[in-house]
């Protein structure tokens, strides 16, 4: 008992002589608190000078990418205004030709049927009859060539005519360019007989073309060929 | 923050003093005596030095050497075995210390090992209490003793920087002896405030050192008392057997020039002990002090030491120097923030150059969007009214012209057949089928001679434009059916004059291919041949058919 009694003032005596516990945030972070909160206002002060750099330096490419498309815009649209200028220019009185010439419009088909009866007579050809079908619009590739917002549009015509000699069916289509545009696409002509005497006799001819007309284009997906 | 500021504290047995080193010069000391009044002095001089790393000089008389040996062993092992010899030497005080200096030549080859302890840690503690309740960055306890061993490197003493660099400022030797000789014993003898330091050096190695009080600085008295200390030092080193009997002991004084010629006088050479003087003016100028002149003790030279480099620490205790890491840590973080700000001043300077440069830009885009957009108008405004957009115009104009260009017609194939009949009489012909090839006629995709090829159109499909030569010219087929005429089953001539018609053709164009594609007769083996001869045959007759291509010029 008696050495319980003493081993407290023991302990105290140990206490007091011992020195005291270091402790990191009562002695040493008082040192460097400063400079931490320093630090922090470094971070802070840096992120915020870093984007607001940032944004700033963002804004104005922003705002040169703006000023550069307007440019752009408006250097694009004066070369378009200079090429139209030019293309009027160089373009207008042939359109204007053709349009008079009826490549350009709506089909003249009364036109074509009656130049075709002035041919006959004219030439004093024998009797010529044709069949002109529906109109069809043309499958052009963009690719290999620019139409722009027209279309190329045809009316397959076959007409039978007789033939005192195949000059005959070469003026009748030499005259037709005279009023109006076609491609031919077949031509067949034949003797009446086989006999080496029906070498005198008529000869029968039969051809197919195309008039051709050009229009504007048509959005109607019934009417554009896939 | 004194980045680049130090205090130098300089402490002997009577006094501290205090310092300020700054870009290698140091200010007038202040000093404290070593009493209470002296401590709260200093303790007040601390007051604001938390910036400022503090190197403690301790030029005490209580500094004791011990030589001994330890077996040589690594790592833990190691540091255990120093520590409790440590423990054995020196019990009382925890300013202790040991160096290895090499090994045994013989036997077990044990580690030779100095050691050496302040030994009266009382007469540090009130100033290193003054320093720790400050909270001020010590940087460590250093013993001039200790020092002592990069001081005479600096000074070209040792043996070793002797023989590489044999040229040394040395004043003139008093008894003829060779003054640039290099010697293994070396008693470096210098006077300090704190009294008369005399270190012995085996090589480069320190073995002993000991300060002994002067009674005052008088030229005289110390000349007497280095002349007496050297030789005692002398007997003492013989004694323990550090000095070899018939080895000469190479005393060199650190002196001030006023003091060298007495020294001179004084200091008799024997066949124990030869003197060599060294001027203090020189020794500060090798160290780079700025006022070498004005040095008349050796303190600014162990200062200097602790001025120019940083040692690591003789004697300080791991808890002394806390305050040293945290004031580098705490300069680690300043050194830090500054960097992180000025990187994002960089950062922000070089956005914002850009984000101004962009602006620039911007402005001067607006101007020229402006005038490109007014010349635009201008050009509207003068444009004519137009039935079409001129890019239509464009395009029908050269639609037209391709048309024109490349529409197929009948005329020269049929003008070609014409110019060939001629010249071949005999030849009749009784059909021509002229058109328009669906696709490209080349020589592996030849189309059946036999049958034309109609036009690939239906009555709802719509038809290509590659028909009617857009955009290049279509190929153009003409098959002629025809006999030779007066022939009588003369099939040799007969063959023989379609021949000459299709080369005929033939000839007219290069792009105009001719085939006969039906001969007057079939002689090729492998087909069937009926005929008679000698009757007459009204149905016999000579007829064939060609197949002539005219391709579009590439």
């Amino acid at each position: 008992m008696a050495q319980n009694k003493s081993n407290p003032k023991q302990d105290q005596a140990k206490d007091k002589s011992a020195p005291a516990m270091r402790s990191f945030m009562k002695n040493d972070f008082p040192l460097i608190r400063k400079a931490l909160i320093t630090l922090i206002a470094s971070l802070l002060l840096s992120a915020v000078l870093v984007s607001a750099g940032r944004a700033i330096r963002l804004k104005q490419q922003d705002s040169l990418v703006q000023a550069q498309a307007q440019r752009n815009d408006a250097s694009t649209g004066l070369h378009q205004a200079e090429n139209d200028k030019q293309e009027i220019h160089d373009y207008q009185p042939a359109f204007m030709a053709l349009r008079e010439r009826g490549f350009v419009g709506e089909e003249r088909r009364l036109d074509w049927i009656e130049h075709i009866k002035y041919i006959q007579e004219n030439r004093k050809l024998l009797p010529i009859t044709y069949e002109i079908s529906a109109q069809q619009v043309f499958q052009i590739d963009p690719e290999e060539f620019q139409i722009n917002d027209l279309e190329l549009r045809g009316s397959k015509m076959i007409f039978q005519m007789g033939l005192l000699h195949e000059g005959d069916l070469l003026n009748f289509l030499d005259d037709l360019k005279r009023n109006g545009f076609y491609a031919a696409q077949e031509c067949k002509i034949k003797r009446a007989g086989t006999e080496l005497e029906s070498a005198h006799l008529p000869l029968a001819a039969e051809c197919m073309i195309y008039w051709l007309t050009l229009g504007d284009r048509v959005d109607s997906p019934e009417q554009t060929p896939q | 923050m004194g980045v680049f500021r130090r205090q130098l504290l300089y402490l002997t047995n009577d006094q501290l003093t205090a310092y300020q080193w700054e870009k290698g010069s140091y200010s007038a000391g202040h000093s404290f005596p070593n009493n209470e009044t002296g401590w709260e002095d200093f303790s007040l001089h601390l007051a604001g030095s938390q910036n400022t790393p503090i190197y403690l000089l301790a030029d005490l008389i209580e500094e004791d050497f011990q030589r001994d040996s330890l077996p040589h062993v690594l790592g833990r092992s190691r540091r255990a075995l120093v520590q409790r010899r440590l423990s054995q030497l020196y019990r009382d005080t925890p300013y202790r210390q040991a160096i290895q200096q090499g090994r045994e030549e013989q036997g077990r080859k044990d580690d030779l090992m100095l050691f050496s302890a302040l030994t009266n840690a009382e007469l540090l503690k009130p100033w290193l209490d003054a320093v720790l309740q400050r909270k001020a960055p010590l940087t460590g306890i250093y013993s001039p003793a200790l020092l002592s061993a990069a001081l005479i490197k600096k000074l070209g003493l040792t043996h070793d920087s002797t023989r590489a660099s044999p040229a040394f400022p040395f004043g003139p030797a008093r008894s003829g002896s060779e003054p640039h000789r290099a010697s293994h014993n070396l008693l470096l003898v210098t006077h300090q405030s704190s009294g008369l330091r005399q270190s012995f050096f085996q090589g480069s190695a320190l073995k002993f050192s000991r300060l002994t009080p002067l009674a005052d600085h008088n030229p005289d008295t110390v000349a007497d008392a280095i002349a007496r200390e050297a030789a005692n030092t002398q007997q003492f080193l013989a004694s323990a057997r550090l000095l070899s009997r018939g080895e000469v002991l190479d005393a060199v004084v650190l002196a001030h020039g006023e003091g060298l010629q007495r020294l001179r006088s004084v200091c008799q050479d024997s066949p124990a002990i030869a003197h060599r003087f060294f001027d203090l003016a020189d020794a500060a100028t090798r160290l780079g002090l700025k006022t070498p002149d004005s040095i008349t003790l050796c303190d600014p030279l162990f200062l200097s030491l602790l001025g120019h480099v940083v040692p690591a620490s003789h004697y300080a205790q791991p808890e002394q120097i806390r305050c040293f890491s945290l004031w580098q840590t705490r300069l680690a973080l300043y050194i830090l923030s500054a960097g992180i700000v000025a990187g994002a001043l960089l950062s922000a300077g070089a956005n914002s150059l850009e984000a101004v440069h962009h602006y620039q830009q911007s402005r001067q885009m607006a101007v020229e969007t402006r005038l490109t957009q007014s010349q635009h108008e201008a050009i509207v405004h003068s444009l004519p009214h137009t039935v079409a957009s001129p890019q239509n115009m464009k395009a029908a104009v050269n639609i037209e012209q391709m048309i024109s260009r490349n529409a197929p017609a009948p005329t020269e194939l049929f003008g070609i057949v014409s110019h060939a009949l001629d010249v071949l009489p005999q030849i009749r012909v009784d059909q021509l089928h002229w058109q328009v090839s669906k696709k490209d006629e080349t020589a592996e995709g030849a189309i059946d001679p036999q049958q034309p090829q109609p036009v690939p159109v239906t009555e709802d499909q719509a038809p290509g434009a590659s028909l009617i030569g857009i955009p290049r010219k279509p190929s153009q087929i003409l098959l002629i059916e025809g006999e030779v005429t007066s022939l009588k089953q003369d099939y040799r001539t007969a063959l023989e004059s379609v021949r000459l018609f299709a080369a005929e053709l033939g000839k007219s164009n290069k792009q105009l291919a001719a085939e006969i594609t039906r001969p007057p007769l079939d002689v090729k083996p492998t087909v069937k041949l009926t005929g008679s001869a000698g009757a007459e045959e009204r149905d016999t007759k000579s007829r064939f058919m060609l197949k002539l291509t005219l391709r579009p010029e590439s």
